[in-house]
């Protein structure tokens, strides 16, 4: 295996759009689908490793793009500080979660980060950001930001804490600052069903009952995950409403010559964990990013993406945001499946 | 869903806190802390007593801060199964057992405004945990409990030393009972009732508290309900072709369990779900709380670390 590097200077999800995947990166990119034809499923299986050097290995996945990253998340939140939100009950969660990022990432790369606790002393290291901070865990005066927001400013993929009552999850804090078009303002407090309310077709087939009541039964130590995935026009990690104005008219820029280019397949591995001081659940939502020409120099992905973009559900079409330019995508795919 | 995972674990303290209650310390024999568990878990002691086995679960007590042990207090039942009898008798320091991962079946509401508790007896060991955290947090709450004589109080005494305004101790030897009605009668809009002790006071409460036009969902409970025994039944699994015999003082879970099936579980009470299991032939005795009334009326699904069958006979698919 190699060494996990960095790429050398900082790319951009916005503006000049530098982001691309080296060759290792699309490599072990997740691709996400298990036939030629899509439809929704409780996909979960245990989040207990994975292939070495592939995006599942570690309880989270720290690549190439992890500066840049965590870049990009500091422009969102400098412009708009509400993608952290919370609610007065979320103490226990957000130090549950500082623990498990800061554990998992100290476990799985120690050459990047470490921590060293002397009962509630806490040294945390990140080396690649050059941090080096001593807090006292349980004392929120001692750190510059709410727990969940510090450390996830250090973290690539997005979070939400949901606290489990009423045989219900309620996603009552959050760090996201690259949905796929959903706002952290307007779920925060929801219920699991509330939460999912905008999917279409899947409610009719009671997948998210059996969802919430496979979550409910999530226990210590035997996290789960499963896989997710939209299109994006451009390498774009910021699609939230809030910012819809900025991203939404890109997809009227796809052609049948650009759509290579411009088109990205964008995976989230989904991650859920029981909590263990809150006995909540983290819903972490890491988002891969790879442009349809760099999927495409993998024949096999480069087939069934054509198969699976022709035979949509349009429902899922429109609800995906692919209406516009499905056409113009389904054409340039078609050159890979003759 | 995946069975739960267990830890060897060996005891480091074998206390007798009051003629009843015996308090155990627990380390993991690989030296490795257990990590942090939320107030209100339960992880099942596995005991083996040489051809019988035993799986119970017990509250965790104590810090949940404190990472390298996990404590739990244990009641003599006499007339019980045997499992407590054997941690009584037999269990000393040093002794092994395994201890499966907690889950948790008595969260602590976190929006809740104030946490009223309510604990009669054994019942306190929840809230041992629940305190902890409360303390920690900051948060508003009050434990009204009931005791027979400060001798069988388990940690009474160091309860009220430590929290002399929240505590109200309630002595049944010095007549003074707790008075459910006038305790629930004065609380404030927000207020969460978690009321764990026997079973007539859990009742009680429950029936107050509904009198009183309290909401459901703000009043919480727990007991840990050891399977009744029943007449002895067989069972034949479809897809491991088996037949299994369940005695009359064993569970179902506990006869496929001997009969090296594995199910996934977590309460053996009838009450977290995790070993529902799917009946093909044959009238069931439902004795959970976790199926819907629909699901019991179906006939297709039972909870087998509770239930039994109706006749003689049921057909699983297993």
């Amino acid at each position: 295996m190699t060494k996990l590097a960095f790429k050398p200077s900082l790319e951009t999800f916005r503006g000049d759009f530098t982001y691309s995947n080296s060759e290792k990166a699309v490599n072990r990119f997740p691709f996400p689908y298990p036939e030629d034809k899509y439809m929704y499923s409780v996909n979960m299986e245990h989040h207990d490793g994975g292939e070495p050097g592939s995006v599942f290995e570690k309880t989270f996945d720290i690549d190439e793009h992890y500066l840049s990253e965590v870049e990009e998340r500091r422009i969102v939140l400098e412009k708009d500080p509400k993608r952290f939100a919370t609610l007065p009950h979320m103490d226990l969660h957000q130090w549950d979660l500082l623990e498990l990022i800061m554990e998992s990432l100290a476990k799985d790369y120690p050459e990047h980060f470490s921590l060293t606790k002397d009962n509630d002393n806490w040294l945390w290291e990140n080396r690649p950001l050059g941090i080096k901070k001593s807090f006292v865990f349980g004392d929120k005066s001692t750190l510059p930001q709410d727990p969940a927001e510090y450390i996830t400013r250090q973290a690539q993929g997005d979070f939400v804490l949901m606290d489990q009552r009423d045989e219900d999850l309620y996603a009552d804090a959050a760090m996201v600052t690259s949905s796929a078009d959903w706002s952290v303002q307007f779920d925060l407090g929801m219920s699991f069903m509330e939460w999912h309310g905008p999917v279409p077709l899947a409610h009719g087939m009671g997948v998210f009952e059996r969802a919430l009541k496979y979550l409910l039964m999530i226990r210590l130590g035997q996290p789960v995950r499963r896989l997710n995935w939209t299109l994006t026009i451009n390498p774009r990690m910021d699609t939230a409403p809030e910012v819809y104005h900025e991203w939404g008219h890109e997809r009227a820029s796809v052609t049948p010559e650009n759509a290579g280019e411009k088109v990205h397949l964008r995976v989230e591995v989904q991650t859920l964990f029981r909590l263990p001081r809150s006995n909540g659940m983290l819903f972490g939502v890491r988002a891969y990013l790879i442009s349809m020409e760099d999927l495409c120099t993998n024949p096999a992905w480069a087939q069934r993406m054509h198969r699976v973009m022709e035979t949509l559900h349009p429902e899922l079409i429109d609800y995906k945001g692919i209406t516009r330019y499905h056409k113009a995508l389904v054409g340039w795919l078609s050159q890979f499946d003759k | 869903m995946s069975t739960a995972f267990s830890y060897t674990a060996r005891v480091t303290r074998a206390d007798q806190i009051t003629p009843l209650i015996k308090h155990f310390s627990f380390e993991r024999v690989d030296g490795k802390p257990f990590g942090p568990f939320s107030a209100g878990s339960h992880a099942v002691i596995g005991m083996r007593d040489g051809s019988e086995s035993y799986k119970n679960p017990y509250s965790l007590v104590g810090s949940s801060n404190n990472f390298m042990e996990y404590q739990i207090a244990v009641r003599l039942e006499s007339n019980g199964r045997g499992g407590s009898l054997y941690m009584h008798n037999n269990v000393e320091i040093g002794t092994e057992l395994e201890i499966g991962n907690p889950y948790n079946l008595f969260p602590v509401y976190k929006p809740a405004k104030k946490h009223l508790m309510l604990a009669g007896g054994v019942g306190i060991t929840p809230f041992m945990a629940y305190i902890d955290e409360m303390g920690l947090m900051n948060s508003n709450f009050e434990l009204h409990y009931s005791i027979r004589d400060f001798e069988h109080g388990a940690f009474a005494k160091e309860l009220r030393d430590k929290y002399p305004k929240q505590v109200k101790l309630y002595i049944q030897a010095d007549d003074v009972m707790a008075n459910f009605n006038k305790i629930l009668n004065s609380q404030p809009l927000g207020t969460h009732v978690y009321v764990c002790g026997p079973h007539r006071m859990v009742g009680d409460v429950l029936r107050i508290a509904d009198d009183l036009g309290w909401p459901t969902t703000s009043i919480h409970s727990e007991e840990f309900k050891a399977p009744d025994p029943g007449n002895p039944f067989t069972v034949t699994l479809t897809k491991s072709h088996r037949e299994v015999n369940v005695r009359a003082r064993e569970s179902l879970l506990e006869a496929l369990e001997q009969a090296n099936i594995e199910i996934p579980y977590s309460c053996r009470g009838g009450a977290c779900g995790f070993c529902k299991t799917e009946v093909v032939d044959g009238e069931i005795d439902h004795r959970d709380y976790y199926l819907t009334d629909a699901e019991k009326a179906s006939g297709k699904f039972m909870m087998p670390c509770i239930s039994r069958a109706q006749g003689k006979h049921l057909t699983l698919d297993i």
